[in-house]
């Protein structure tokens, strides 16, 4: 794990020291994430790289299909004009 | 050579426990600073999509800046899009209050331990009432203590803009503490 907030930075105005003895506050007890956030993240981050590789081919292929289609038609209306 | 560099290699190479392990390293940091900017309540969704998209973009992840900056810079982002989805709540709404910790801490009464749990929701409150740049700018110098170059890294902004912002998020804080409260001190 990383270190935590670094030290608080030093101020000018006697209100931005009063500012920051209330921050004090929030620094001194820090939000936490829970203790599955690693885990959870990291079964999705496999399921998404498994079913990233197959939707790419299957996004390919139809997008081929489609184009081929296209062309299909496109050259069945030239050769009707004719 | 630097460990999270090793990491990302390492979950380049198809390693998931590498990536498991900077997941580890970076969760609290990362989800301190998208609690303070979305509020807890998002904070760990908001966590996960920037481990995600941190994973699926690692490839571009430039060696020679820090991966905590690179990695923050993308909460930041996607902190700014989970606000801007959010319908707007007024501040101080009563799904707020869950954010309350008062867990006497090991020298401090229950009386004290609670009312600076009070204290602190209500601060935590008076910083959501800043704008989205001026609250980021305080939370990432005044709560992390980061450096201004790495603040200017992770907002993509100049540091003189960072420097001036921070100033003027300070200001608007003291003043909202000012005009709102009874009971923060704070000297003219």
């Amino acid at each position: 794990m990383t270190d935590g907030p670094g030290p608080p930075p030093a101020r000018g105005s006697s209100a931005e020291r009063g500012l920051d003895k209330h921050l004090e506050l929030l620094r001194e007890r820090p939000p936490e994430p829970g203790r599955s956030l690693a885990r959870r993240t990291v079964r999705t981050a496999r399921w998404q790289s498994a079913v990233r590789a197959p939707l790419r081919i299957a996004g390919l292929v139809a997008s081929a299909l489609f184009h081929g289609v296209v062309e299909l038609l496109a050259s069945g209306r030239r050769g009707a004009k004719r | 050579m630097d460990p999270d560099r090793q990491l990302v290699e390492r979950t380049l190479a198809g390693e998931m426990q590498a990536f498991e392990e900077l997941v580890e390293r970076h969760e609290a940091v990362v989800f301190r600073v998208a609690a303070r900017v979305v509020g807890r309540e998002t904070a760990e969704d908001v966590a996960q999509d920037t481990f995600l998209r941190a994973f699926h973009r690692l490839d571009r992840f430039r060696s020679e800046g820090s991966f905590r900056s690179w990695l923050l810079q993308i909460a930041h982002n996607t902190a700014l899009n989970a606000l801007a989805r959010r319908v707007p709540v007024p501040v101080g709404g009563a799904e707020e209050v869950d954010a309350v910790d008062a867990t006497p801490g090991p020298t401090r009464g229950p009386v004290t331990a609670l009312e600076e749990g009070e204290r602190r929701e209500r601060l935590e409150l008076k910083l959501r009432e800043l704008t989205d740049e001026h609250r980021t700018v305080l939370v990432l110098r005044d709560l992390e203590g980061l450096p201004y170059e790495e603040i200017a890294e992770v907002t993509g902004s100049p540091l003189g803009s960072v420097k001036g912002r921070l100033h003027r998020a300070r200001n608007e804080l003291i003043e909202i503490m000012r005009r709102n409260s009874y009971d923060w001190e704070l000297p003219e």
